[in-house]
């Protein structure tokens, strides 16, 4: 059986207000953008992935049912699902919005908090190097 | 007669009494074809007598009951075959061998049940087949039932309380289990459970079975987008304000404390939540609406169950 390669150790959260399939959707954008799928490449199957995250297959229908109306898989029948080309670089710039998001909301909390700015990349500095 | 693009199973209105005793009280379910459902609700809540009602076990008082578009008391025996259930409750002599009981079984259940898959899966279950029933642990016959009800290779595979007994990489066998079913076309499954964990992963949909009839249902995502947690901070007028506001505008019948927040706080658990109704709130009883926040699926079923009662059930 295929071994799915999508990040997927990390647990998914069903308590978090982002949909289970949201959150699988964003994984595999992520794998996409990252180069684990590159264009053309085959996904995991429904089955597969379903098995591997504990899931509803489902749920994994509708994952793969929106990246397919986003342009980003496209499925042949009795094939499998695979990496649209020209899907990395939407995937990148996606992956950039969602990081992009959450700073923000980061930088709402600071500035609620009273953080000044020098504060604030010094903090920014010294996560930067924890975390390299 | 049956047609492939009309519900599995459904029950409306059903009533059913014991003795004296209401169990039912107009109990509505529809399962449709290729989804898991889940009953979640307390022991005593009506969720078994539900299920043996579907399957045919047991007859009702009133109400309709349909599963592959007959009634299920009328169910011929090839559609009985397509049907398979598995409860807690254990079943065969305590002197028979598991591969004794596989036996039995193939010579018992119809062309559809498949001895090779049942031994296959013991084997992945690593349920011994020499072991006698009576020897085996509660988790090793929850899975040869499981196994035994899989080798139907069943339409409609119903599991009440399944997982009881189960440790944690038995219930990770039943979830593939039940993962591997619904993922072939057509295969439909209803699980009674208490384990909101494994219910979270796996159901389409979600019925709250409370007092012998359904609370709440819908989609895991229906439910959680219906209802929102609302905590205010009393108004001048004190709580009878804001619980008559709460009352008349979100129908909510009794405000909670939040043990975690100071005493001049409130919280409200609102179900059929709407935006514009916190404002208008506001403007008439003088409370201030501090935060509206989502609630989890295990906040909702305290809520939808009856909070305290239901605390001491939800368990891991």
């Amino acid at each position: 059986m295929e071994r799915p390669t999508l990040g997927m150790s990390e647990p998914l959260d069903f308590d978090s207000d982002v949909p289970v399939y949201e959150q699988i959707g964003t994984r595999v954008k992520f794998a996409i953008a990252r180069g684990a799928y590159e264009a053309n490449a085959q996904l995991p199957s429904v089955r597969a992935l379903a098995r591997a995250l504990l899931v509803n297959p489902n749920t994994v229908i509708r994952v793969y049912r929106d990246l397919e109306r986003d342009g980003l898989i496209y499925t042949r029948r009795g094939k499998g699902v695979f990496v649209a080309p020209h899907a990395a670089r939407r995937c990148k710039k996606s992956r950039a919005t969602l990081v992009e998001e959450r700073l923000g909301e980061a930088l709402a909390l600071a500035r609620q908090a009273g953080l000044t700015d020098d504060e604030l990349e010094a903090l920014w500095r010294r996560l930067l190097e924890a975390g390299s | 007669m049956e047609r492939s693009d009309e519900p599995v199973a459904v029950l409306s209105g059903v009533t059913r009494w014991f003795g004296r005793e209401q169990v039912l009280k107009g109990l509505d379910l529809t399962l449709e074809r290729g989804t898991v459902t889940a009953l979640l609700g307390r022991n005593g809540s009506g969720k078994s007598t539900a299920i043996r009602i579907l399957m045919g076990l047991l007859g009702r008082d009133g109400g309709d009951a349909r599963v592959f578009g007959r009634d299920p008391e009328l169910l011929t025996t090839a559609e009985r075959e397509r049907i398979a259930w598995v409860t807690d409750a254990s079943s065969g002599w305590a002197a028979t061998q598991v591969r004794d009981e596989v036996e039995l079984m193939r010579r018992l259940r119809g062309r559809r049940w498949d001895a090779a898959r049942a031994l296959a899966l013991l084997a992945k279950f690593e349920v011994p087949l020499d072991k006698h029933l009576g020897a085996l642990s509660k988790g090793q016959g929850t899975r040869l039932r499981l196994a035994l009800a899989l080798a139907a290779d069943p339409e409609l595979l119903v599991l009440d309380e399944p997982a009881l007994g189960l440790d944690l990489f038995g219930r990770h066998d039943f979830l593939e289990a039940i993962i591997d079913t619904v993922e072939r076309e057509d295969r439909t499954v209803l699980i009674a459970s208490h384990l909101i964990d494994d219910v979270e992963r796996v159901a389409d949909r979600v019925a709250f079975v409370r007092d012998g009839a359904v609370a709440a249902d819908g989609t895991l995502q229906e439910l959680r987008d219906r209802f929102r947690r609302v905590r205010f901070a009393l108004p001048a007028g004190g709580e009878p304000a804001l619980a008559a506001a709460c009352r008349d505008l979100l129908g909510v019948e009794r405000l909670v404390p939040d043990p975690n927040a100071p005493p001049d706080e409130r919280v409200a658990v609102v179900d059929e939540f709407a935006e514009g109704l916190v404002a208008e709130l506001e403007a008439r009883s003088g409370a201030r609406c501090l935060e509206v926040r989502r609630m989890t699926l295990r906040e909702i079923y305290l809520e939808v169950l009856g909070r305290r009662a239901a605390r001491e059930e939800v368990t891991t």
